[in-house]
């Protein structure tokens, strides 16, 4: 028992130091933030622009597609058999393998093989190289400055102007190469149909959600579900809700604090807190912290909305809750951007942007919920998904 | 003692990695698929041909990979240029590059262990160091780099002895079984370094992802004058502590202190050291060694501390620290072995898509081998160690 | 049945093992196998028992030549060993032990049978007087009763000769006697002893025969009714050994060690010295005589500070250690010969340079600043080794390969490397061969004429006997009695062990 208090004495003289360091620089960081948002949004706004003119380009290609291309994937420690990411690349992989692209991959077992695998892969001969998974971005930033000739992606992430100085908006930033492509995806497409299937399907009329900490890339989901609740109220004349995030005003839930993304506790406890008031469906848009979300709303017999991959495949103890998930087709976009780098045709805006048009993000197949689903609620979204594909419906027009 | 008796020592080791390669390409025979096909279609000599010819793919890419092609050597010495050396020499670089942290962490075991204290802790007393690394580094962004890395190293090394001394202390005082605390400990110290990376301290302005700033402005020098090769001077510095390893080891009083405790704690006890004190400066020098390995490893091969900053590199050098008979010469040998292995792996997977599991597994079989000098006797027909001169059964070199 | 072995020969690399070694045993007769450490003892009775195979000579059982391949084919033949630690299961009862690996079987499972087993382990204990109890637990049984399960289970397998390799070496003196009545019920019934062992009281006592071995060769055989102790450790040793140390009379000085009513606690936290009162002064030996287990180790560790008093008071030269730790004791010129020297006083895995260093390492000349001086570290011990005569190839070899009387000497030569007021010295002669107990006695004479004062603690009567200026005897805890060596006679102290004052 001494020894446990010992332990626990320490850890929390540990945690008190640390967050000391990170009190002594809070001047610095928020301006940091607040210097970002814009930057991404902005980029964000310029690539919806374009998007129609990205997503016909390769379709348009497809008949003289060139396969005499070295195509390779980077993949991160989560590594291969992770069910995410890392599997979803290599299904892209394996699709330009079956074009008859020539391909290598790579593993990595630590930060250090990051710079290293994709060196290799340099020496291998690949022609475009995309890396898995956030932590790589050093590494592939750094490679694509150094080998113009070869192109880059990096899956879910866009490129990272701040210089040496590590800040965005300085002197020293740099500015994305062309031979880098951001796999970037417009996540409130399909976030929008989970919404609209939410309207359909709540008993109470009431979702909830809520995000680890509120950057574009985590409340890109909240509008979408906002947006398609409110579709579904404008053409049912319903009057479902969403808590947890006021599109109009930008506000919302977050965890936020030290760990955002890891407290499966606090998922739990924010979830039982829409519930309480009413909420049937949880979307969680917070890493880990969203799995205790899920959980909660399975012991109570509810439902979640997925975030990022098909989670009723990635958490299969949690299928029976979740009714489905806003996807980003990694595969689909990883292929894609082979096929473009392949042709020698640029993306608008520099990166690759999935939509519903191009498959690039979508809404995960229902699973065990496909036959309690009606087939007028089935034909809505479909009804909606054709909208937001020709473009008579957009996102932005119901978050006012 | 003859020079060829001398090399003795090694005859295990190097057979017991012969025998993984041997014992390796068997597995890699019966789990190839295609070559299978073959082998069920009636035609076996061509699933030989096929198997056989994959295996030798495979190894001379694990081969080259760890050390370098002869041919890009060849075109190196034609053109001359630094790009062309570089490209040469970097399969050799990366396998040093790896091989650092093991030294590192390798080192810190064999000390624990030399004590008589199983430090399991190595991951925690890593990552714990890197970390301290990062955070100074970032603190005194802006100081010039010199100092910003001297101090950072010196937070490595803190951080890392802390992380160490704990164990070490609550052993020496309660009794508390060093193999538990240490392992628990790495718990701790993973949590605590995702909690940092998720401080708006640590972390980029930008995004949510648990991942550091670059800490590029204070990175510690390439030792190779040659483009884009990683080898920086982490790697002699682990050489020269290593040599300070064995120094305090063997040629000082608290080195002697800790070994009598690890060979025999009651006769040091009896002859009046400190127990307590032996192991808390075991388990402080251990964690200290650890710590920094894994300040090199944030400040000269990563430059940016994420939470797979490590890879394993606690758990390897326990491994390690055997293979090399817990002596830092040893220790140095191994790693280079196990950095060649995982870095000609990494090649070899993507030259033939071989799972890298196959290197962990190749690994694993280095170990058992060398673990049970006796089956390597067996297999290769040495003469047991006891049959030396002078060692009749029980029966004394003195008789 | 009768057993010869004749002109055996056995080569290790770099050592002749055994050079042509012929020696006969009849049957129901003991045949002692005399021979220091070292002699050839231990690779004569491997061959015999088919762990080697000899690279000349043959073995012959009742005239006839026999080959052993392994243990099993030697076991058939009818031989049985006793080896000096014992092979038993501690949580087996004595019953499986003795049948273990020869159970008689039952029934169509063939389970073990131990209603036929337990019957034949009591007829066994009868008939030869072995008192076991056939369902007592091995873990519950003292050592002596072990050695007797061992000699059964040999019986058991019909051995008619039987190997004991040093079986003295681990029991008390009551045991011995004991042991020494059951080879001699054997010995009578028809069995064939072979008593292998290094002590000359023994040999004398229960063999027919005596066959001194030194070197690897035959150094003669000879009858006890013809021999006596001096040829006995002659042939052993191969000149002429004083058995008893002549020592001079002792010239006290003032009191170096004081004890003064000390109650020291054991692992156990029993009181294990409870009250004990002693003084040793420069330039005597006193010998503290007891049997094992009242109390002596427990003093001697708080005399070194390896042990806290619980109260009472010890000074040495004029200093208090109650509480003090070994390093300080040791700084006050205490020599600590510790009894159980593989486990407290060396550290097997290192070097003899090293162990000669270690308990003084941390001094000048072996260290200066904290690191180690190479040079005066090698000339030091070099001397000691020369000095105490270790038998060793080099200062780097190992101590743990090194012979037992080696070892110990190796610890004297370290302890008396320093200078010294006080040596304690407990079971300072276990288990060596009588070369090695004559040296070390006369070495602790020489530092007592040198004027240290000596504490020796031994459970061996004869040693305390000898070395003792003055005997004291200590009993459940306290010193029952000091006698004058004049007055120290074996009755005397004998009954003072006892408990009878």
């Amino acid at each position: 028992m001494q020894v446990s208090k010992r332990l626990v004495a320490l850890g929390a003289t540990t945690a008190i130091i640390i967050s000391a360091c990170s009190g002594s620089s809070a001047t610095t960081a928020p301006s940091a933030a607040a210097s970002a948002a814009p930057t991404a949004a902005a980029t964000a706004a310029a690539s919806a622009a374009a998007s129609a003119a990205a997503s016909t380009a390769p379709s348009g290609a497809a008949a003289s597609q060139n396969t005499n291309w070295v195509a390779c994937v980077a993949f991160d420690t989560g590594g291969l058999g992770d069910k995410g990411f890392n599997d979803l690349a290599k299904k892209g992989l394996d699709e330009a393998t079956a074009m008859g692209m020539t391909t290598h991959y790579s593993e990595a077992k630590g930060s250090t093989d990051y710079a290293a695998n994709i060196q290799r892969l340099l020496d291998q001969g690949c022609q475009s190289i995309i890396a898995v998974g956030f932590n790589q971005q050093q590494a592939v930033q750094t490679a694509a400055l150094a080998n113009p000739k070869v192109d880059f992606g990096l899956v879910d992430s866009t490129w990272d102007p701040s210089g040496p100085d590590g800040k965005v908006g300085t002197a020293d930033d740099i500015a994305q190469p062309a031979n880098f492509t951001g796999l970037d995806f417009q996540i409130d497409q399909a976030a929008m149909l989970a919404g609209y299937l939410v309207g359909g399907w709540s008993k109470t009329g009431i979702m909830g959600t809520f995000g680890g900490q509120q950057f574009p890339g985590v409340t890109r989901f909240m509008d979408g579900y906002y947006a398609g609740i409110k579709y579904w109220d404008q053409e049912k004349g319903a009057s479902v809700k969403l808590l947890g995030w006021d599109a109009v005003n930008q506000t919302g839930t977050f965890v936020n604090g030290d760990n955002p993304w890891g407290d499966a506790a606090k998922g739990e406890s924010l979830a039982s807190g829409f519930v309480d008031q009413g909420a049937d469906v949880v979307g969680p848009v917070a890493g880990s912290t969203g799995n205790g979300s899920i959980k909660f709303m399975q012991s109570k017999g509810l439902w979640a909305i997925g975030v990022d991959t098909d989670q009723a495949i990635s958490l299969p103890q949690y299928a029976s809750a979740i009714l489905t998930s806003a996807q980003k087709v990694i595969d689909a976009a990883v292929l894609d951007t082979f096929k473009a780098n392949a042709n020698g045709t640029a993306f608008a805006g520099g990166n690759y942007e999935g939509t519903l048009a191009n498959g690039g993000v979508t809404i995960s197949p229902f699973h065990d919920f496909d036959s309690q689903i009606s087939a007028d609620l089935k034909a809505g979204i479909d009804a909606l998904k054709a909208k937001l594909i020709d473009g008579s419906v957009t996102v932005k027009d119901y978050l006012k | 003692m003859s020079s060829l008796a001398r090399l003795r020592p090694l005859a295990i080791p190097a057979l017991a990695v012969l025998s993984a390669f041997i014992v390796g390409s068997v597995f890699l025979i019966f789990t190839d698929i295609p070559a299978l096909q073959v082998l069920f279609a009636g035609r076996p000599v061509d699933f030989l041909t096929t198997a056989f010819g994959n295996v030798v793919h495979a190894y001379v890419a694990l081969l080259t990979g760890a050390f370098g092609d002869p041919p890009r050597f060849a075109e190196a010495i034609q053109q001359g240029t630094p790009q062309a050396w570089a490209t040469a020499v970097r399969p050799l670089s990366e396998t040093l590059v790896a091989a650092t942290p093991l030294i590192f962490t390798g080192l810190a075991i064999a000390v624990s262990f030399r004590s008589g204290v199983f430090n399991i802790g190595g991951d925690g007393q890593f990552v714990l160091g890197a970390l301290g690394a990062t955070a100074t580094a970032l603190l005194l962004r802006g100081f010039p780099a010199p100092i910003t890395l001297l101090a950072s190293l010196v937070a490595g090394i803190v951080f890392g002895a802390a992380w160490g001394f704990i164990p070490g202390f609550l052993k020496a005082r309660t009794g508390a079984h060093e193999v538990i605390t240490t392992i628990m400990l790495n718990y701790v110290a993973l949590q605590i370094v995702q909690l940092a990376l998720r401080t708006d301290f640590m972390r980029p302005p930008k995004g949510s992802e648990p991942i550091s700033q670059v800490i590029d402005f204070v990175r510690v020098p390439a030792l190779l004058p040659l483009p884009g090769l990683r080898l920086h001077w982490g790697f002699v510095v682990a050489l020269i502590v290593a040599a300070m390893v064995s120094y305090f080891l063997f040629r000082t009083t608290k080195g002697f202190e800790l070994r009598s405790a690890g060979l025999n704690l009651t006769a040091a006890r009896y002859a009046g050291m400190s127990a307590g004190g032996s192991i808390i400066l075991a388990m402080v020098v251990s964690g200290a060694l650890a710590g920094l390995g894994g300040a090199f490893q944030v400040l000269g091969t990563v430059t940016q501390m994420s939470n797979d900053i490590d890879a394993g590199y606690g758990w390897t050098a326990i491994a390690l620290s055997l293979l090399g008979g817990n002596r830092p010469s040893g220790v140095i040998i191994a790693a280079i072995l196990f950095g060649a292995l995982n870095n000609g792996g990494h090649e070899m997977q993507i030259e033939t898509a071989i799972p890298l599991d196959l290197l962990v597994f190749i690994q694993a079989l280095v170990i058992m081998f060398v673990a049970a000098p006796d089956l390597v006797r067996q297999i290769y027909r040495l003469r047991p160690k006891s049959a030396e001169p002078g060692a009749p059964a029980s029966e004394g070199a003195a008789a | 049945m009768r057993l010869e072995l004749r002109e055996i020969t056995k080569q290790f690399p770099g050592v002749l093992a055994n050079d042509r070694i012929s020696i006969a045993a009849d049957r129901g007769k003991v045949l002692g196998l005399l021979g220091e450490n070292g002699a050839g003892k231990t690779t004569l009775m491997n061959i015999l028992s088919g762990l080697y195979r000899p690279d000349s000579g043959e073995i012959l059982i009742d005239g006839t030549p026999r080959v052993f391949n392994d243990p099993a084919e030697a076991i058939s033949a009818g031989i049985g060993m006793v080896h000096q630690h014992f092979m038993l299961v501690p949580v087996f009862d004595v019953v499986q032990s003795v049948a273990l690996g020869a159970e008689p079987v039952t029934g169509a499972v063939r389970t073990f049978d131990r209603t036929t087993a337990r019957a034949r382990v009591v007829e066994l204990s009868t008939q030869y007087g072995l008192d076991v109890d056939p369902d007592a637990k091995i873990e519950n049984l003292p050592v002596g009763v072990r050695q007797r399960v061992e000699i059964l289970k040999a019986l058991y397998r019909k051995s008619d000769i039987l190997v004991l390799d040093e079986p003295s070496a681990v029991l008390t003196p009551g045991e011995t006697e004991e042991l020494f009545t059951i080879i001699r019920g054997l010995a009578a019934s028809g069995t064939t002893i072979i008593f292998i062992t290094h002590k000359l009281n023994e040999v004398l006592e229960v063999a027919d025969t005596i066959t001194v071995l030194r070197r690897g060769r035959v150094a003669g055989t000879v009858l006890p009714s013809e021999t006596n102790r001096e040829e006995l450790a002659n042939l052993m040793v191969g000149r002429d050994v004083e058995l008893t140390v002549t020592r001079g009379k002792a010239h006290p000085g003032e009191a170096v060690l004081e004890i003064k009513d000390v109650f020291v606690r054991n692992d156990r936290d029993e009181m294990a010295v409870r009250g004990a009162n002693l003084e040793v002064h420069a330039g005597e030996i006193v010998a503290i005589a007891g049997v094992q287990g009242n109390g002596q180790t427990e003093l001697v560790e708080a005399i070194t500070g390896l042990r806290r008093v619980d109260s009472g008071h010890i000074r040495i030269a004029g200093a208090t250690v109650d509480q003090a730790k070994p390093r300080k004791v040791s700084d006050l010129g205490v020599a600590h010969i510790p009894e159980d020297r593989m486990r407290d006083g060396l550290v097997k895995a290192m070097t003899v340079a090293e162990n000669y260093i270690l308990d003084s390492y941390h001094r000048e000349p072996y260290s200066r600043g904290g690191r180690f001086d190479r040079t005066s570290i090698a000339r030091e011990a070099q001397r000691g080794v020369d000095e105490f005569d270790i038998r060793t190839p080099s200062i780097e070899t190992h101590v743990g390969n090194l012979s037992g009387g080696n070892q110990q000497k190796m610890i004297v030569a370290r302890e008396f490397s320093r200078p010294v007021k006080l040596v304690v010295a407990a079971q300072p002669t276990r288990g060596l061969d009588v070369g090695s107990i004559e040296y070390i006695h006369k070495r602790i004479i020489e530092q007592r004429d040198a004027g240290a004062a000596i504490l020796i603690v031994s459970t061996e009567l004869d040693e305390v006997l000898a070395l003792g200026d003055r005997v004291a005897v200590m009993f459940s805890g306290r010193i029952v009695g000091v006698l004058p060596s004049e007055q120290a006679t074996k009755e005397a102290v004998g009954m003072l062990m006892g408990g009878v004052h």
